[in-house]
């Protein structure tokens, strides 16, 4: 049996979307649906968003009334992209963080990264100098490839996160390498 | 200068001396290499099922601006490499097609229907020799029909339409590609909305950033290619991750034996197929002048006309679906003529008619120093800079047709191998080529976040049958939509009816509200 | 053990930092610079920074990376730039407009202050332009074409510019349809194509006014134009204020001084040099740079923010 009402659940979210952007648009956009400036009535940054707005509900009802067959958005797609965006927001931190984290602990260690012998402390200062500047890339990259794979899988082997690995390597070598000034994540924010 | 004048110095501005690089010590043209490698580019990633042009064209696009920089002289080796993926990809899409059944990019589909009985019956170079006649010849004809007509349209808009014209005409587009394309035209009208609300977010005339919270991240605005790229791709790849899961991993093809297949084409079977080619190239034309809809439906239209007409007139013969040549024709010459005509409203409107054009105004907002619309072709005393780079793309855009009719089926029938490399596998590494381009682009992490958030609204779309290209059209027209609007307002000393009491504005805004309503009743006629 | 981590490395950049202050006057940035540019990518004020960067990693060898942070008049630019470390490894190009005219009308409890003025590379070339088909030769015909019952619309492409056109009208009787664009391209493009009589450009008029295109109607500075000296002054037509605004480096508030004089002298070199790509570029469009810098300028930009204030309370009524 296929699940009731599952087009009206999607035509309820998008009602009430609508109806939340609306709200958002009247009371969040620095002026109104129209102002006066310069003693002439002019149109406010309001009127976009609050037509955009229409455009959502019309088209809700719109299809609301049609009716037609079931949409296939169900649990276990949910479920799916949980998971996938789980796994890249876990290597999008890993990226961000394994470069200072290793720069510390070489600090920590005693071990002198850096520019001209110079001392370099942070990360920061290291963020266009090898092998520092790839840390945080390599590791995160390979975390999320090996992990996809795995999943689709439905096994994980070692193999998965070779391949995530040489992946990250050929990345590294298409955008980093042949360019100066190109900042691979996460390395333009910290 | 006159509009004719700007045909030679585009032809320089692709092959001039001043556009040389050199290798090795020859001093080569830099565009028609690039044409080259994006071609190649274009048929290999069109002949990998799971991978299509615009991915192709979104994970190049960073390393193209890097490698070219900002300004006028990056325009054109960047675009001529984008617009040959673009033709590269067409032409490829229809190799898994042929000899394995798997559409490799989704407007082949039509192309398996006939393309592979006839490989499964010994004859697969020959299909893929029809497919690529066919596809190449309506590609040409409709880069013809973009060169002559792209001009006399934006000289025509600039001509009659003022500020309020081009609001309703927007609105029309808009509402056009709202009620034609995606599973109802509710459904339309919602992803336009969505799209548009996107784009206003941090935007706006006041120096506080609309619809923001106050939150910092917002207030520069989504950033542009996240947007497009998470909607367009990255959705894609969570909807085929999504599929993999549930129906598991395809067992790898093995080719077909093509033994004893010359695939020569005789005189007499061209002239069975000459008909159906020319049909379907105006089809494609003319479907792809209209901006939003794409090369899929095209090819559909072209198909089912096809496979009419051949029934009708041709009973006695192999009807369509079972093998015919025809029916592989009448595919591939209406999906490839859809690229050029689509680049007529791109060019001379500023507005994207599908997802390959999308991703040229993207490259042309990034890269800067060419602002697609009317104003492009205007001529003036002094030399209009961005028209020259308008006859250099078509010299381009003809340069590789020529590399098209010469060297593409070679390729073509050589590239079989690679519909055997695994997509759950390749989609991943797509996923993060598609991470890794975006945040080269902005350098900070919160665009990789946008990225994959409006990913998850790709999926949740793809879910629902909302189709995301009215979302991406919208969210690209969105603030020239507002400012136009602003202008219009402005200009006609706060006329709030200015939409309304001009006899052209009026028109479109008629029309827009008939297609709507048209489209809506013969659409909810279709579900039984 | 994290947290020991940090106040080891805290100790030991504090004395890094000692050390290095005093080796005066060799000053280098530790690593990297980020540059934010507040302007489109592509369009000519992008150009202008790139080059700069180029010419002065050339020069003195550092390392300059650039970042577009485009939108609200620069504003989008200077509320990321304020919170940067102002150890001279992050500065931006806006144009003192930002911090002055904009930042006021913001009002977001930010000041001119909370920045460093580094220094000013060029002064805009702003002036009154129209199709020179339209027959008019200086602002004073289109005041006569307002006064015969033309409807004038007038293209600009800032609040700040549109207050001074909505006064430049009041000033001489007329009523102007002012129509507001993003950045000069587009004014050019309105004007070009017929959506706008008349409108602000800043530099980008040169090429059509040297070909005959496009007129200067009137300086909107406080000087005539340099490549159309003979045109009027907005002054002459009784507007007590100007347009003159410089594109301008600017850093986080409270950076050290012989780091800003550094950067100083670095951009002060770059743009003056005959024969480097920026000195080039600004030549052509601007008629050559202007480098204004370190507290003169700072006062100069206070005073346009306190200025602006005045500005806007005379157009709003």
């Amino acid at each position: 049996m296929p699940p009731i009402g599952r087009n009206r659940i999607a035509s309820l979210a998008f009602l009430v979307l609508g109806a939340g952007l609306l709200a958002l648009s009247l009371l969040d956009s620095g002026s109104g649906i129209y102002e006066i400036s310069r003693r002439k009535v002019v149109i406010g940054d309001a009127l976009a968003p609050v037509v955009a707005c229409t455009f959502i509900l019309i088209g809700t009802i719109l299809d609301a009334l049609k009716g037609g067959k079931d949409h296939s958005l169900d649990r276990t797609g949910l479920v799916n992209l949980g998971w996938i965006l789980g796994v890249i927001l876990a290597g999008l931190i890993m990226m961000r963080w394994a470069g200072p984290l290793a720069v510390d602990l070489a600090t920590m260690v005693g071990i002198e990264g850096g520019v001209d012998g110079e001392k370099a402390l942070e990360y920061r200062t290291l963020r266009n100098t090898p092998p520092w500047k790839y840390i945080g890339f390599f590791l995160g990259s390979t975390l999320i490839i090996g992990a996809l794979i795995s999943r689709s899988e439905r096994r994980l082997l070692p193999r998965h996160l070779w391949l995530g690995a040489l992946a990250a390597l050929c990345l590294i070598a298409v955008y980093d390498l042949p360019f100066d000034d190109l900042l691979l994540p996460p390395n333009g924010d910290v | 200068m006159e509009l004719l004048a700007y045909i030679p110095l585009g032809i320089d501005a692709v092959f001039g001396p001043a556009s040389r690089i050199s290798i090795l010590g020859v001093a080569l043209p830099l565009t028609p290499l690039m044409v080259l490698a994006g071609f190649v580019l274009g048929i290999v990633v069109g002949a990998t099922p799971g991978l299509a042009g615009p991915m192709a064209m979104a994970v190049c696009l960073p390393i193209l601006i890097s490698i070219f920089g900002y300004g006028a002289d990056a325009l054109l080796p960047v675009l001529g490499f984008l617009i040959g993926i673009m033709k590269g990809a067409t032409l490829g899409g229809a190799v898994p097609a042929i000899l394995f059944n798997i559409p490799g990019t989704p407007d082949a589909y039509m192309t398996t229907l006939d393309g592979h009985p006839m490989a499964k019956e010994g004859k697969a170079y020959q299909a893929l020799r029809i497919a690529h006649l066919s596809s190449v010849s309506g590609d040409t004809f409709s880069d013809i029909v973009l060169i002559v007509g792209a001009a006399f349209i934006a000289v025509a808009v600039e001509e009659w339409l003022d500020l309020p014209e081009k609001t309703a005409l927007l609105i029309f587009s808009l509402s056009f590609i709202a009620a034609v394309i995606g599973s109802s035209v509710g459904k339309g009208l919602i992803a336009i909305g969505l799209g548009l609300f996107t784009a206003f977010i941090g935007t706006g005339e006041e120096f506080y950033p609309r619809l923001t919270g106050g939150t910092a991240i917002l207030a520069e605005g989504i950033p542009i290619a996240a947007a497009i790229l998470g909607v367009l791709i990255v959705g894609e790849i969570f909807k085929s991750l999504d599929d993999i899961r549930r129906e598991g991993i395809k067992p790898t093809l093995a080719p077909q034996r093509t033994a004893g297949d010359s695939g020569k084409l005789s005189w007499s079977l061209l002239r069975r197929l000459f008909p159906h080619i020319g049909r379907s190239a105006l089809v494609g034309t003319a479907i792809g002048a209209l901006p939003g809809i794409g090369s899929t439906l095209a090819a559909t239209i072209g198909y089912t006309l096809g496979a009419k007409i051949h029934a009708r007139k041709r009973p006695f013969e192999r009807p369509f679906g079972k093998g015919a040549p025809e029916g592989v024709a009448a595919t591939e010459a209406a999906n490839s003529s859809v690229s050029g005509a689509n680049l007529i409203p791109t060019l001379s409107l500023g507005i994207p008619g599908n997802t390959a054009a999308v991703f040229l105004i993207l490259a042309m907002d990034s890269i800067g120093g060419f602002n697609p619309g009317p104003s492009v072709f205007r001529t003036s005393a002094e030399i209009n800079p961005e028209l020259v780079i308008v006859f250099g793309l078509f010299t381009s855009m003809i340069f590789a047709n020529l590399l098209n009719w010469t060297i593409g089926g070679v390729f073509m029938r050589h590239i079989g191998i690679l519909t055997r490399v695994k997509k759950h596998i390749l989609l991943p590494i797509v996923l993060l080529l598609t991470m890794t381009a975006t945040y080269i682009q902005y350098t900070r992490l919160s665009a990789v976040v946008f990225l994959l958030f409006f990913g998850a609204l790709g999926y949740a779309m793809r879910k629902l049958d909302i189709s995301p290209l009215p979302f991406v059209v919208a969210f690209i027209l969105g603030n020239q939509l507002e400012e136009t609007a602003r202008q219009a307002f402005a200009a006609t000393g706060g006329d709030a009816f200015f939409l309304f009491n001009r006899p052209v504005a009026a028109a479109f805004m008629l029309l827009s509200l008939i297609t709507i309503v048209v489209m809506s009743r013969q659409r909810s006629r279709e579900i039984p | 053990m994290k947290s020991m981590i940090r106040s080891m490395s805290m100790v030991l950049i504090a004395l890094f930092a000692i050390s290095a202050s005093a080796s005066a006057h060799n000053w280098a940035p530790n690593g990297p610079v980020k540059l934010l540019i507040g302007f489109a990518a592509g369009g000519g004020a992008d150009t202008q920074a790139r080059l700069i960067a180029q010419d002065i990693e050339e020069a003195v060898g550092w390392e300059i990376i650039p970042e577009q942070i485009t939108g609200k008049g620069g504003l989008n630019l200077a509320m990321a730039l304020k919170d940067e470390p102002q150890d001279g490894t992050v500065i931006g190009m806006v144009a003192t407009e930002t911090l002055g005219y904009n930042l006021r009308a913001a009002d977001v409890g930010v000041g001119p202050n909370d920045f460093t003025a580094i220094a000013t590379t060029a002064g805009f070339q702003m002036g009154i332009v129209a199709k020179s088909d339209m027959g008019w030769k200086d602002f004073g015909d289109v005041v006569d074409a307002a006064k015969s019952g033309r409807a004038i619309r007038f293209g600009t492409m800032s609040p700040r510019l549109s207050d001074l056109a909505y006064l430049l009208g009041k000033a001489q009787g007329i009523e102007l349809n002012i129509v507001e664009v993003k950045g000069g391209k587009a004014v050019m493009n309105g004007v070009n194509g017929g959506d706008m009589d008349l409108g602000f450009m800043a530099g980008i008029q040169a090429k059509g006014v040297a070909a005959g295109d496009l007129v200067n109607l009137a300086s909107a500075l406080s000087v005539p134009l340099k490549q159309t000296p003979n045109a009027p002054l907005m002054k002459d037509y009784g507007l007590e204020f100007n347009s003159d605004g410089y594109f301008v480096f600017i850093g986080p508030g409270g950076m050290d001084k012989e780091v800003r004089d550094t950067w100083i002298a670095a951009i002060s070199n770059a743009v003056k040099k005959e024969g480097s790509r920026s000195n080039g570029m600004i030549s052509k469009a601007f008629g050559g740079p202007t480098v204004i810098s370190g507290d003169t300028l700072q006062a100069q930009i206070v005073k346009e923010f306190e200025d602006a204030g005045r500005l806007m309370a005379v157009a709003s009524q």
